[in-house]
Order: structure tokens, then sequence, then C-alpha cells
């Protein structure tokens, strides 16, 4: 019997080397252990063994099924991978070809610059506040310490509506608008569009300010410093640098210029920075005292700090861009660039 | 404000470099806009002396001249001037020279005789008969006798002198006057400033000039001088000089005098003929309407009210602080001279520099402020430069009106304050040494003291004032940076409004579109190109009373037009393809002209060009206002700019809150588009005020739906929106949704018919739905269709 059964698996594993498809697999498997195969025949054939030695018969038999039974489920598991491999190389695609997805679109260079600062911001502690483009000569000089016929209105070539209505020439106004119907502790930041009557190359009449105001107790230049450099390390790089020049602003005293170390040549000197190392970016200073007590805060009480500060130029910096006019230009080509 | 170093350095050591005197004066607050080096524009040109002259042995009109230059050999130079004779002094351009237009002169040949420079003209160094005597004749500029061989050009005709452009800021205005910057350049160099000359003999004839201002508000302080015996002749070479590189032209020594002073002090003076001054009595009062005087410049200007005049007993002389009038001016037979010395109120000269047109460099100085303290220093200084250069006899006595007095400036601070304000430790000593450094007297102790700045200083009135003389010339650099180390905390928001705003800009831009930058101000046509003329806005614009250009001169009440420009200049480009959005400010005034302020509207516009149809712009409009849980409704509408059959108005139940469409092609021929634009402009002020991000809790029903198709075969022109509301209607509660999945017309329906079919999906909340109520719902919207459309099954 052990000569059969063993004789039986030889063969079998033969004839599985010789098989290459499922079909033929199905056969050996039918030859060996369908109803009428050489294995189940054997199993039958127990009856006629004598009892005594059925037992052992019986696991011989047994043994040689269950090594059939794994060489045809290894064959089979090899035959339908290959097969599957097959089949899916004709699935194949060219996965270099452009992916179906729609064109993305861009924000605006100004719309950027704003979001990234406003988050600075915001992070700081300045609620985002706005304020009318089209507005009073009251709030946009007035109540700033410019009055009429001050030499101070020459520094902005204002649009004129009538005589008391202007376009706002910088976002300072939003200032005093919130310092009327707030309380200290304020601290606000606003951007938005401002008018001058000014056209060239790092000129346009319509541009794009972001002004912010604190007003606490206890604010000094040193916190104007420290927000400021905040917000050019956020802007620009985490090793920028801010240096303050002394100045002059109506609605600050002390008022000051603040330039920050070129980002570009890291403070050695390029074109952008005109060699010096450093570019100007906006102007600040210490909330003029006439100017709290203008809006009914208790100047004794109470100081704070204000800056503004041009996006464009901001934009300009920080992208490189070497011409204000680009930026009105609304070139697709352009703006696809600001994904 | 241009500065001659040469003047700086009469009154002030200055004993470093200029790059490091920039730096300095930028330090304690004076932009240094240029430095610019007017000997750079003339270069190794040099003076020479004329030793020989012979004829050129092949050219009748050419000569050979044999040139001292101060060195050992003579330089042969040939030219073809004829005012030359031997022992002239002439400026001669030596190999390599560059002149003012640019020329480089090399040596070379004439006619086969060596040349190895050139001797130059006036006009080629750039001079006029004003610069320098003989400098207009035609020929070789013959230079003055006495100068030495070989020496720099600029050093004879004045341009060896670096001009400082300095920007001064408007709160100083008493550094427009060069003596008074030269004590800020003091202050930071640490040294002393040296006194202005300011002693003159006088003679024995009394002044009998009278002055009277009639008005002590436009006039706080008059000053008169009398000078006889004038001579008119040509200022000092180092006068002259100043004034033309400050860019003002010498004229002769008494009106170079008056400007001289002007740049010194920043004092604007004048001088009349004393001969034109009817019984030398001086008058300042307001014009009277509609009169008349022809300044300075030949031209009459006609006066207001509002307009100073200074005048004698019958006429105007001058207008006030602007310009003087031609009939009292300064002529070749001038023989005695009043010189005015004045201040006049800074916001009247603006206002009448400003109505009349005229400007001048004194307007320009009243403007920015002159201080009533300076008049007699002027005057003095006037005196004094008379009689240092003997122009003149001054006559005792000057005649004074109005007053200097301000009052006591002294302002009350302490160190603690201070300290507070600039965020540094100062030590009071070195505030006090610093304030005296600017001559400010200081008086007290550390926690109390008072600070009286000279009269000059205007600018200085409280503590905050005080705090930025000191840390101007304490440094900048010392302030530490903190963060709010004693303030309150405060949140920092953003509000909703605003990042609505965001949120939809993103969006768009995810969609493929971009955002676009336009002015908010226009061409005044933009109505007229939109066709836009009977609409609620046109011609309502704002306009500008100062435009830059016709183009930019009212403000849009409509963001349509500069999107078309937009789309238009982007094809022109090449830029076939695109969408482009804006979200901006539209104006809307309640009446014209504007008596309050405007509504300021925000309004979203978006554009799709090349390939586009207006379902792909409707798809983006449709999920924005889905983004934002804004339900809409769409219908039929009439813009004037849009096709009339490619148009649709946007309707949030009752209220219009958007239109979409077809840019008609008519329009589009107005902006050179050829092509199809779709345009949707959206009432984004809606948006911000009724947009929602957190919508109630629907819990999903667990009882299944039932899906079901129909189309039905209608006229072409039958709205599938209102099919779909009498879907809505007859389906009842169960109707859980329905779309549209197809429309068709051609082949198999009739024509002038179409198919639109339509997928609905029923359900209840609570049940499963049987066949029957489905088929009953079904059954009712069918009917239903027939009556109100006649629609048929298909």
């Amino acid at each position: 019997m052990k000569e059969k059964t063993e004789m039986l698996v030889r063969e079998c594993s033969e004839c599985l080397n010789q098989c290459s498809d499922l079909n033929d697999l199905n056969r050996i498997k039918v030859k060996y252990l369908g109803k009428n195969g050489l294995i189940t025949a054997l199993l039958k054939n127990l009856r006629d063994i004598p009892a005594e030695q059925r037992p052992v018969a019986g696991k011989t038999v047994n043994d040689a099924r269950e090594k059939i039974q794994i060489l045809l489920d290894e064959k089979e598991s090899a035959l339908k991978k290959a097969e599957s491999g097959i089949l899916l190389e004709k699935e194949w695609i060219d996965v270099t070809l452009p992916g179906k997805n729609t064109t993305r679109g861009s924000l605006h260079p100004i719309t950027k610059v704003i979001d990234d600062i406003i988050s600075v911001f915001s992070g700081l502690g300045f609620e985002y506040k706005e304020g009318p483009e089209i507005e009073t000569d009251y709030y946009c000089f007035q109540a700033l310490n410019i009055p009429k016929d001050h030499p101070a209105r020459d520094m902005q070539d204002t649009f004129y509506i009538n005589d008391n209505i202007v376009l706002r020439s910088h976002t300072s106004p939003v200032q005093v608008r919130n310092m009327e119907i707030s309380k200290p502790p304020i601290r606000i930041v606003n951007p938005g569009r401002v008018y001058r009557a000014d056209d060239d190359a790092t000129h346009s009449p319509m541009f794009h300010q972001i002004e912010g105001l604190c007003i606490d107790e206890h604010i000094s230049l040193g916190d104007l410093k420290g927000v400021l450099e905040e917000f050019a390390k956020n802007i620009f790089s985490k090793d920028t640098k801010i240096r303050f020049r002394p100045s002059y602003f109506p609605f600050t005293e002390p008022s000051v210029e603040v330039d920050v170390s070129c980002s570009i040549c890291k403070g050695k000197g390029c074109k952008v920075c005109k060699g010096t190392g450093w570019i100007e970016i906006l102007g600040a200073g210490i909330v003029n005292p006439a100017v709290l007590e203008q809006s009914k805060i208790d100047s004794k009480k109470y100081n704070g700090f204000a800056f503004g500060c041009g996006i464009e130029r901001i934009a300009m910096i920080k992208y490189g861009i070497d011409d204000m006019r680009i930026l009105f230009d609304n070139d697709l080509r352009f703006l696809r660039q600001y994904k | 404000m241009l500065v001659p170093l040469s003047w700086l350095k009469e009154y002030v050591d200055i004993e470093v470099g200029i790059n490091e005197l920039c730096d300095k004066m930028v330090n304690c607050g004076f932009e240094i806009e240029k430095v610019i080096d007017l000997s750079q524009n003339i270069r190794n040109v040099v003076t020479a002396k004329i030793m020989q002259i012979e004829k050129h042995p092949d050219a009748d009109r050419l000569q050979i001249c044999q040139l001292d230059i101060g060195s050992d050999d003579l330089l042969q130079v040939v030219t073809a001037a004829t005012n030359i004779r031997v022992g002239d002094m002439v400026p001669v351009a030596l190999d390599g020279a560059k002149l003012p237009d640019g020329t480089v002169i090399k040596k070379g040949k004439l006619r086969n005789v060596k040349s190895d420079g050139m001797m130059c003209g006036g006009e080629e160094l750039g001079l006029t008969e004003n610069d320098y005597k003989g400098a207009g004749v035609d020929g070789i500029l013959i230079l003055e006798t006495g100068l030495k061989t070989g020496i720099d050009i600029n050093k004879v005709i004045g341009t060896d002198e670096t001009v400082l452009d300095v920007g001064i800021t408007a709160n100083r205005p008493d550094c427009n006057g060069i003596y008074f910057l030269a004590h800020e350049v003091a202050a930071c160099l640490g040294k002393k400033v040296k006194p202005l000359k300011l002693d003159y003999k006088v003679s024995d004839e009394e002044n009998d000039v009278k002055v009277e201002i009639k008005d002590l508000k436009l006039c706080p302080h008059y000053m008169a001088g009398k000078v006889k015996n004038i001579q008119i002749k040509e200022s000092l070479k180092v006068i002259r000089n100043r004034l033309r590189a400050c860019g003002v032209r010498p004229i002769n020594n008494i009106v170079d005098i008056t400007n001289y002073i002007l740049f010194e002090l920043g004092q604007p003076m004048h001088a009349f003929d004393y001969n034109n001054i009817k019984n030398a009595s001086i008058k300042v009062r307001r014009a009277e309407k509609n009169e008349k005087i022809i300044t300075l410049d030949d031209k009459e200007r006609n006066l207001s009210e509002n307009n100073l005049l200074i005048c004698d007993d019958v006429k105007p002389i001058a207008v006030a602080g602007i310009m003087g009038g031609k009939y009292s001016s300064i002529n070749p037979g001038t023989d005695t001279i009043v010189f005015e010395s004045a201040k006049f109120a800074r916001d009247n000269i603006r206002r009448s520099s400003r109505e009349l047109n005229l400007k001048s460099d004194s307007s320009s100085r009243y403007e920015k402020g002159v201080s009533s303290y300076l008049q007699e220093t002027a005057l003095k200084r006037a005196f004094a430069l008379i009689d240092q250069t003997s122009s003149g006899e001054i006559c005792k006595g000057v005649f004074e009106c109005g007053t200097n007095d301000e009052g006591n400036k002294s302002v009350s601070v302490n160190m603690e304050k201070i300290n507070e304000i600039l965020g540094v430790d100062v030590e009071f000593s070195a505030a006090k040494k610093i304030l005296k450094s600017l001559n400010f007297e200081v008086k007290g102790r550390k926690n109390a003291f008072t600070v009286t700045p000279p009269s000059i200083r205007e600018d200085i009135n409280t503590v905050n004032d005080i705090a930025e003389e000191i840390i101007r010339f304490y440094g900048y650099d010392k302030i530490n940076a903190i963060l709010f180390k004693d303030a309150h905390q405060t949140c920092g928001k953003i509000p909703d409004n605003f990042s609505v705003s965001g949120k939809i800009k993103n969006f768009l831009a995810d969609k493929g579109l971009n955002e676009i930058v336009t002015y908010s101000f226009t061409s005044p046509e933009y109505f007229k190109k939109l066709n836009i003329l009977n609409d609620e806005y046109a011609d309502k614009h704002i306009k500008i009373l100062n435009p830059l250009g016709e183009q930019i001169s009212v403000m849009r009440t409509t963001m349509v037009h500069s999107m078309l420009e937009t789309v238009s200049s982007n094809i022109a480009k090449g830029n076939k393809k695109g969408g482009l959005f804006e979200i901006a400010k539209i104006y809307l005034p309640e009446t014209l002209p504007l008596e309050k302020l405007p509504k300021e509207k925000d309004s979203l516009v978006i554009s799709m060009f090349g390939g586009f149809d207006f379902y792909d712009l409707k798809g983006i409009v449709e999920s924005l206002y889905d983004k934002v849980c804004i339900d809409t409704v769409y219908k039929e509408g009439k813009v004037n700019y849009m096709h009339p059959y490619r148009c649709a108005e946007i309707f949030n139940g009752e209220r219009l809150i958007g239109k979409i469409g077809e840019i008609s092609t008519e329009i589009c021929e107005n902006y050179s588009i050829k092509g199809k634009v779709y345009i949707a402009e959206l009432d984004m002020d809606f948006i911000r005020n009724n947009y929602k991000t957190y919508l109630e809790f629907l819990k999903p029903v667990k009882f299944p739906s039932a899906d079901r198709d129909i189309a039905f075969i209608v006229d072409e022109k039958v709205n599938a929106s209102n099919i779909i509301n009498l879907i809505k209607r007859a389906g009842g509660k169960i109707l859980e949704s329905v779309s549209v999945f197809d429309v068709y017309s051609g082949k198999q329906i009739e024509s002038g018919k179409k198919s639109i079919a339509f997928s609905l999906t029923f359900r209840a909340g609570d049940r499963t739905l049987s066949d029957e109520e489905i088929n009953h719902a079904m059954d009712k919207i069918l009917k239903q269709a027939e009556i109100e459309f006649s629609a048929k099954l298909r």
C-alpha cells in the first residue's frame, strides 16, 4: 500500500510539473481526488483490507491524499498568480500622463500678503477692523493732528471729492474711528485700499496699506519694536532684523521709519536694498497725545503706538517684483504664479 | 533741500567723511536723499596759459597753441577758435577728459599736427554768461587773470562742491535754514556752531520807512530796514556759487542777498526799490476783490480778499510772502532799497499760493512755517552782507510792527515718563547733555525738570517731543524689543465677515479662477460702454475733483467694466482662456453732489472666457452659494450688457442678490473682445451678512429610499426650474430630492419641443414607502405637468 501511495504522489507531482493552466490542473485534481479518482478508489478499497491492517493502511492513504492536496493547492495558487499577472498587464496605463485635476487658480499677491499679516497680528492680540475708503477730511486729517492748510498735508497728494470729503490717503482714519467708539486696551489692525495722486514704478494712485494701533497703559517704543520684529520675522524670514530711524508723522511722536534687514542678501547689500543691507518698509511711532485727546482718550493714563505699512511694498520685497504697476496689470501669466 | 557742504562747513567743523556724516544725519532724523558731487560732470579739465600761437601749416582756419598747464612740458593743442591771444588763461580738456554733455576728449591729430587736448568754450563746460563772465562768448572761454595754471577747472567755475539733498520733515521748518541745520549737525558730531556774522556799520541817515499792519493774524510780525547809495553789481563769487548749487540763478548783489538769507536762515526776504514806495509808507492788508497786481514774472494776478498784499500809500507792491510786484522791483538804476523781513501766517500763504497758482521759494518756506524769532536775525544778516560787500549804506533804525512774543514755551517733564515712552533707561545726565547740545535750557532734577527749547524750535510742546529729541541722539538702536510686558492681554479677533471673504477667495481659486485687483476709480464713460444708461447706478458716480487723468476720475458703481477691461487686456496679451474674480467695493452716493459719505458696498465679480459656457460659470456660482449656505433661485433676467436670452437674475427669496450671463456681442465689441465672456456680478455684502456655517443637525433617516426617473416632452422654452418646482409641489412630503439628468432635443423629438429627464428620490422619515404610495405621487406629478406645461411622458 505504501509503495502504491508513494507512487501516486510521485506521479501526481510529475503531472503537476507539466501542468500549465487551471483547466489542466482541474483534470489532475479529478484524476486523483475526484469521485472516481485514484486516491478515492484506494480509500474505497480499504473496506477489503483486513480489519487489523486497516488503520495503518487508512493513515497511509490519507497522508497521500493530503500531500496531493497540498501539491494541488500550491500549483493552483502559482497558476492563479501567473494568470492574474497577465490580466493586470493588459490593464497597463501610462502613469506619466498628466492627471485629470482641474487647474488651480490663484490669489492675488496683495491678498496673500494681507492674509499673512492679519494672521501674525491676530496672534499678537490685534483685532481686524475696516473703515470707509471715501472719508471725511476730519477723520483723514484733522483728527490726526493735521489741520487744514497744514504743511504736513503736502506729505501726501490727496484726491478730493469736495472740501470735506476725500479718498483716504492712508488707513489711519480707522484708528480714530475705533478710538472714538472703544475703550483701551485697544489693539486693532485694518488693511485696505488707499489713494494718492502719484503714478510711477514705485507709486500707484491706488494702493493698499495696513494700519496697526495699540492703546493701553505702559506702552513704549520697546513694545512697538517687539511687535514689529515679530511681524518682520513672520513675513520675511526668521533671521530678519529691524531698525528704527527718526522721522515725522503728525499723529505720532516720537515717529520712526522702520527698516528690515534685506532678506535677499541677508544684509550684505544688493540691488534690492540699494547696497545698504536695509529696506524701508513702514512708518510708526508713539501715538501723539493730541490725537488721543482729540478722540477723548485720557493721554495722562494711556499711551500707545501706531504703524502703517504699504502692502504692495511688502509684496514687492517678498516676491521680488520690481515694478508696482505689474500688480495692477492683472496679467494671467503673472497672477497664476501665486497659487 | 539742497545743502552745499561748504556752506555747512562755514558753521560747523566737519572732520568726518561724507558717508559718516550722512549716516549720522540720517540717524538723527535727516534723510539724505542724494549726495551730489558737482565736480563729477567735468573731469580732467585744467587751467592753462597760452604761451604761443602759430598758424597750422596745412589749414588756414586752424591754429597751433602751446599751453602751460603747470607741468614741465608745454601742451600742444590745435584749435579753430579765433578769440585767443598769447597770455590768455583758458580751460583745457586733457586726454581722457569728461565734459558735462558726456563727451570724452581724446588726444589725436588735426591735419597731421598732433593735438593733445581741447580748449573749451563756456557752453562746452555747461556754463552760461550768468554763471561765469565770458562763458556766453562764441569761442574759447577766457578765464579771469591771476589764476594758477594746471588747477582743476571746477575750482575756478564754482563746481568743486558737494551738495547734500536733505529731506527736512514738516515738523522742522527751522532746518530749512542751513545755519539751523548746522546746529543739528554740530549736535551729532559733538561740535559747537560758529556764530553768524551780524555786525555792520550804520550811516547817520534815519530809516524813514513806516509800516502799518492791517491784519495781524495774517501778518504777525513785520520789519523794514533801509539801505541807501546802493551799488547794483555782481555778488561775491562764493555767494553766486552757493546759490547756483542750491539751484537758484544769481541776479545781482541785492536780490542775491535776499536769496542767500532764504537758504541760510530759512527766512524769506524781499527788497523793494525805495523810490517806488509812495511816501515811504508800507501797509500790509488784505486785497480787495478783483484787485490786480503785475508780479515779477510779468503776469497780471487777479486777487481776492483771501490774499494778503504789501502796499504803499496808493498801490500794491507785492503779494505778501509769495512774489514781489514788478513795479517796485530792484533794477539797475535802483539807489535806495527797503528790506522786508516778515512773518506771514502759513495757512494763508498756502491757500493764496494755491488759489493764485503761484509758487516761489519764499511761499514754500512760509507754508512750512517761519519762526517769528527769525526776522530780526535775517535783517541784521542782510545788513551785514550789504556792509561786507560794500553794496550800500545802512540807514539807522528798523521799523518793527507786530510782535515776536509767543509766550514761554517751557515743558515740564520727568525722566520716568520719558523712559516709559521710549522703553529705555536713559540717565538724567545723558538726557541733559543731549538737550543742552541742542541749546535747550534744562532746569530741575530727574523727577521734575523743565525744558525750554530755543525760540526757533516751535515744534517742541509736549513730553513726547522732548522724548524724541533725547532718543534721536541717544540712539534708537538702544531700544530693546519687548512684547507687551506691562500691558493688558487682548484677544485677536478675525470677524466672520472678513474670513468669509477669504473663504470665498480660496474657494474660487480652488475652482481654477484667478484673483485680480483693479482700480476703484475708472473712466466716466464706463456706463456708456456697458450700455447701462438707464440703470439705477448709471451716471450716479462720485467724481474726483483732482484726478490724475480722465481714465481714473470717477468712483465705480459696478466692477463689470474693470473686469471686461482686464479680460480684454489679457486676450490682447495672448492669454486666450481664463477665469478671473475680484472682491472690492463699489461706491453708491445717496445724493450728488456728495453731502455725506456714500454707501460702500462689497461686490464680487467673476468672469470666464475662452471656451467656457454659461453652465461652467453657473456651476461655480451655485457651489459658491452652496458653500455659504445661501438658498438661491435663478430667474430669466434682463441686464443691459448681457445677452437677452442668456442672462439670469439670482434671488434669495424676494431679494435680488446677483446677475449672471453672457456678455452681449455688442458690449464685447466695445472692449475689443472676440469670443464669449461670461460674467457673474454678486452682492458680496449680502453674502457677508447672511452666510451660515453651522446648520441645524438633521439625523440621517434609516428607512430606505426609492428612486424613480421621469422624462417629459415640453415646449423648448419651458424653464427646468418651473418643472422642478412643480415636481416638488406635486411630489409632496415624501419627495426627498429631484434633479435634472438629461435634456435632449433633436431626432425623435418634435421640433420646438425638448425632452427633459428628472431623477427623483422618495423617502419617508417614519416608514418604508410602499410602491403604491410612490406610484400615486408619480401619477400626480405627471398629471400636474400635463395641466401646467402640456407635458407628455416620453
